[in-house]
């Protein structure tokens, strides 16, 4: 399993993507690239979306929605991060 | 992920792809895209967004109809999802999710009338659909003959006797334009209003008077010379006769139920089956029912009476709205339904069918 620098904000979004996509049993590195995987789709982002702007309170911009963002459980906590989001 | 805007270059690419994408329900001549997705409320750009492949063809589009609209007090831009598609490759790469959450995050208002259930899981998310906020359907039936446009084991619904057409006074005359006195009305009338379409006269050109293909009437309502209400009506043509669809109206809560009352005399007068409102919000409700209409549901069972009538179908048809944008989601006080009020023609729901198309000898 990858190291990551956000560790809470990663386990936060793999629960949430584990739950929201039913990938009970699925491993997912926070490395994992969630579109080769076939994890993420268009209505499981805008769902990622909705779900970090409600837990850690931030506002996510229409820039901030690219493949690099969200291609990983990593990169994406670094985007929640980056916002000033941490987890509840 | 990226919604770009169309641009006069990507035309010839962006008509391929409607075409093949969205069907018959798409119009492809470029002089009826320009009208409503070039409208002056964009600044007479393009308010459609694409996408595109690696390779730089067209992988997705949204159309968004940008209108004028009323929201708690101010002038503000809104934009309708009017339709929308994304190759399947592409949705997993979530280029819908880009075209959507540009549309919701870049305009103050956003509506979506669901034309099904598909798109629903996608605006409940970046939107709110309010409980008890849908499109609704009132109906007036003026001759027997509407039956015949009912299904057979339901014709015997059609009872003219529910249907009393009462008098008014007021003074409705026809016309192929809106009333010159029509802006002063409005302005009165959507001091009432939390959140609507501003339907002032420069709107009601461009959103009627100018419409590519079909055409409306416009029934200003006078009391003694004074103007009380404005109605547009679209005349449609069904196997049973002429019927009356009112896709705006506009009256101060006081004067609406005579309003309503004059606007069933007149379309009575013109010959019409019957005459319908399908609206969202409950600000005329009282008013529809005080003058006679009836809701046309399961409840009444007038929901026989078909909706699409341009070819007739008895397909059930979907009534969700939402509501988004950055100037909404900052406010609470317009989640109400006596507090919005959209018509049947705010949206691109009264646009030309491939049937219409085909009646006018357009090539679809």
């Amino acid at each position: 399993m990858t190291d990551s620098n956000h560790p809470a904000l990663v386990d936060s979004l793999r629960r949430f993507l584990v739950e929201d996509a039913q990938l009970n049993g699925t491993e997912i590195d926070p490395g994992t690239d969630l579109f080769k995987a076939g994890i993420l789709d268009s209505l499981r982002i805008l769902s990622l979306v909705t779900f970090i702007e409600q837990e850690f309170a931030v506002t996510l911009d229409y820039e901030d929605l690219t493949e690099e963002n969200f291609q990983s459980l990593e990169r994406l906590s670094s985007l929640v991060a980056s916002k000033g989001g941490a987890p509840a | 992920m990226k919604a770009e805007a169309l641009t006069d270059a990507d035309w010839e690419a962006f008509r391929a792809f409607a075409e093949e994408e969205f069907g018959r329900s798409h119009v492809p001549d470029r002089r009826f895209n320009e009208h409503w997705f070039k409208s002056p409320y964009n600044g007479g750009e393009w308010s459609a967004r694409i996408s595109r492949e690696p390779d730089g063809s067209v992988s997705g589009a949204m159309m968004f109809l940008v209108q004028p609209a009323w929201f708690e007090g101010q002038e503000a831009r809104m934009a309708w999802i009017s339709s929308g598609v994304v190759r399947e490759a592409a949705r997993l790469r979530g280029e819908g999710a880009a075209l959507y959450f540009w549309g919701y995050r870049n305009f103050p208002l956003v509506g979506a009338l669901s034309g099904n259930e598909f798109s629903n899981p996608i605006n409940d998310r970046l939107g709110v659909r309010l409980p008890g906020v849908a499109i609704r359907r009132f109906l007036f039936v003026h001759r027997a003959e509407t039956a015949e446009l009912c299904q057979p084991e339901k014709r015997g619904r059609i009872d003219l006797a529910r249907f009393p057409l009462a008098g008014s006074d007021l003074e409705a005359a026809w016309l192929d334009r809106a009333p010159e006195d029509h802006d002063a009305l409005w302005r009165k009338v959507r001091e009432g209003i939390l959140f609507t379409t501003d339907r002032t006269t420069e709107f009601y050109r461009w959103r009627y008077e100018e419409a590519p293909y079909l055409s409306y009437r416009f029934l200003p309502l006078r009391r003694r010379g004074t103007l009380v209400g404005t109605a547009v009506a679209r005349f449609q043509e069904t196997p049973a006769g002429q019927v009356c669809r009112i896709v705006d109206f506009v009256a101060a809560t006081e004067d609406a139920a005579d309003c309503w009352r004059a606007l069933l005399g007149a379309a009575a007068e013109s010959g019409a089956l019957f005459t319908d409102f399908l609206v969202i919000g409950t600000t005329q409700d009282r008013a529809l029912l005080d003058a006679g209409f009836q809701p046309a549901d399961e409840t009444s069972g007038f929901d026989c009476v078909p909706h699409l009538l341009s070819p007739v179908e008895h397909r059930a048809w979907s009534n969700t709205a939402h509501f988004g944008g950055r100037l909404a989601q900052q406010s609470q006080a317009w989640r109400r339904a006596d507090a919005l009020y959209f018509t049947k023609g705010d949206s691109d729901r009264d646009w030309p069918t491939a049937h219409d198309l085909e009646r006018l000898g357009v090539a679809a």
